[in-house]
């Protein structure tokens, strides 16, 4: 009876382990089947192309989700907007998460476009990332802008998020407007209030305003350039927005 | 020149206003008077002589000498009314509120000197940057209730003000914030009346100090009367009506351009180029107005507080604790920006 018992738990055990190790192996066949990098522009050495699909790999299963990089030499007049959405649908997926950076290079166009759960990790942060993305390729840092993506789509814990506003100047002239005007009015107040005003020692009704011209001098206007446009839909009842610029 | 004492008329003891019965009470008897039923005693009633006696020693000092206890009452240039040294005894030089320096109007006191230590202990307490120290110091027994002698005055002022005033709107047309302005020529004519307005009449009471405890309610005010001095410290002015008046034109000149410059037509915003104000009807009248003074020396230096006698508001030169001030505001940047960035991360607002 114990010879029986222990060899077939070897049985079972052997066969678990087999069937473990296939799971595992067609599981990671089949997500270094989905092509994720489609350098189209060629801007990639061929040891760098295998690197940022790696890393996109990575992230897609991590975060269950799908992330894609594209590059065209030219669109050929389709806006990027329409052309990364329209890419992310079919090579990516069409009701899930995910995101897509999409460059063409004649027009030197960028677009970044993320899809539910990563659109709303990042939908105030669009125009943020897909600058940041663009600095780089301004720069030509191909392979290194790739990877920038694969690290500004992860969301950041509290500590990441804290780290990210804290570089930021907005608190800074926050806290520095709040500073001055509290110590402003504490000061003020430090000898005590002056509370005449004119009115304080008018004679009641003794006002009277004899002329009064208003002529009109001239119009300025002035112009500022929005760099950024964003567009955000939902497709299939995900949410999703994209950024697009220039790089 | 006589020093005037008010006497009770049952046992002839020295008498004093007295705030809370608006009465004059005498502080051995405990009898009460009304403004009417007082008894003037000048030195000429009484048995002793009181000879203003110009002193060559201390030419600064006048001489007046004590109706109660007879002593020599020493008073500093402008003291109109004062007590003796000695016996405390109230004493009122009249010479010194006869002629020129006559007032017309006066508001009687109606803060307590005991009020106005707490008022004061209330206020300070309230000032952020004062020392602790300060704050604390119990040892306030300079306090003095003191008739302020001011020059009160009516006059018109009229003229203009010119400048531009501008009206902005934004929007956002494609890839563009445009924000359009519209400038326009701005003038405003006019006229106003002012009543009343208070100048100090003293060269030791700082302006800037007494404006601070502006305003007094003018529907207490009583023609003067000399008998309201008795028990108060009062001085008359040495800043006469011409040099006062001097401190209170720009002061009518300000009023009346604010004023014009609210009316019309309003701007979001607007700046002034230029303006010109008349003052004219000038009419000043004198008046005793009530003031605790208060003297507080800290770290070797001496800091007045005025407090006014008839609302209380008090307004004063506050020692600033600069350490207190910059621990504070660095704790408070330090805070606001924490607190900033860890509601934006909660919110997700970045």
């Amino acid at each position: 009876m114990e010879s029986i018992n222990k060899s077939s738990i070897r049985g079972l055990v052997s066969l678990w382990l087999c069937a473990v190790l296939l799971i595992s192996m067609v599981g990671s066949l089949q997500a270094a089947e989905k092509q994720r990098l489609f350098d189209e522009a060629e801007l990639l050495s061929a040891s760098e192309q295998v690197t940022i699909q790696v890393e996109l790999d990575k992230i897609s299963r991590e975060l269950s989700a799908d992330f894609i990089i594209v590059t065209k030499k030219k669109l050929d007049g389709t806006n990027i907007q329409y052309f990364a959405n329209d890419f992310f649908e079919k090579n990516g997926n069409k009701n899930g998460s995910g995101a897509i950076l999409a460059i063409s290079m004649q027009e030197r166009d960028i677009n970044f476009t993320a899809f539910g759960k990563i659109y709303d990790d990042h939908k105030r942060r669009l125009d943020k990332i897909r600058a940041s993305i663009g600095k780089h390729l301004t720069a030509k840092r191909y392979h290194q802008s790739f990877m920038h993506f694969t690290e500004l789509v992860r969301p950041s814990g509290f500590f990441g998020n804290f780290a990210k506003v804290a570089v930021t100047w907005q608190p800074w002239v926050i806290a520095l407007v709040v500073t001055l005007v509290v110590v402003g009015f504490l000061a003020y107040n430090h000898r005590g209030e002056i509370t005449v005003g004119s009115s304080t020692y008018a004679v009641p009704g003794a006002f009277n305003l004899i002329s009064s011209e208003d002529r009109y001098l001239r119009t300025t206007t002035t112009k500022t350039k929005v760099t950024s446009s964003k567009s955000s839909g939902g497709g299939g009842g995900r949410s999703s927005g994209g950024s697009s610029g220039k790089f | 020149m006589s020093v005037n004492v008010y006497s009770c008329k049952t046992c002839a003891a020295p008498i004093s206003y007295d705030i809370k019965q608006e009465k004059w009470k005498c502080q051995y008897c405990n009898s009460e008077f009304a403004k009417d039923e007082i008894v003037e005693k000048t030195s000429n009633e009484g048995e002793m002589e009181v000879v203003e006696d110009l002193n060559a020693k201390i030419p600064e000092l006048d001489e007046y000498r004590c109706n109660a206890c007879g002593a020599k009452i020493l008073t500093e240039g402008n003291a109109a009314a004062t007590f003796c040294i000695y016996c405390r005894n109230p004493s009122v030089i009249k010479s010194r509120f006869s002629g020129e320096f006559h007032p017309r109007y006066l508001i009687p006191f109606k803060v307590t000197l005991k009020e106005a230590k707490e008022t004061y202990f209330k206020w300070i307490k309230k000032r952020f940057f004062a020392p602790d120290e300060f704050k604390t110091a119990r040892e306030i027994d300079n306090i003095r209730g003191l008739y302020a002698p001011y020059w009160l005055f009516d006059c018109r002022a009229s003229g203009y003000v010119e400048g531009e005033g501008r009206n902005s709107k934004s929007w956002r047309s494609g890839d563009y914030n445009i924000t359009e302005t519209q400038h326009y020529y701005v003038k405003r004519v006019g006229s106003s009346a002012y009543d009343k307005i208070p100048v100090d009449g003293s060269k030791s009471l700082a302006d800037d100090l007494m404006e601070g405890i502006e305003p007094y309610n003018y529907s207490a005010i009583k023609d003067f009367s000399l008998e309201y001095m008795s028990g108060y410290l009062a001085e008359k002015y040495d800043v006469n009506e011409k040099l006062a008046a001097r401190v209170m034109e720009p002061r009518a000149q300000k009023f009346l351009r604010s004023t014009l410059e609210a009316s019309g037509q309003r701007y979001q915003s607007m700046s002034i180029s230029s303006s010109s104000i008349n003052i004219n009807s000038v009419k000043a009248a004198y008046a005793m107005l009530p003031v605790y003074v208060l003297t507080n020396v800290y770290q070797g230096k001496k800091h007045t507080f005025m407090i006014n006698g008839q609302t209380g508001k008090t307004y004063g030169e506050t020692p600033f604790d600069k350490r207190k001030c910059v621990l504070f505001s660095a704790a408070l940047f330090l805070t606001t920006w924490f607190v900033t960035v860890t509601g934006a991360v909660i919110l997700g607002i970045y």
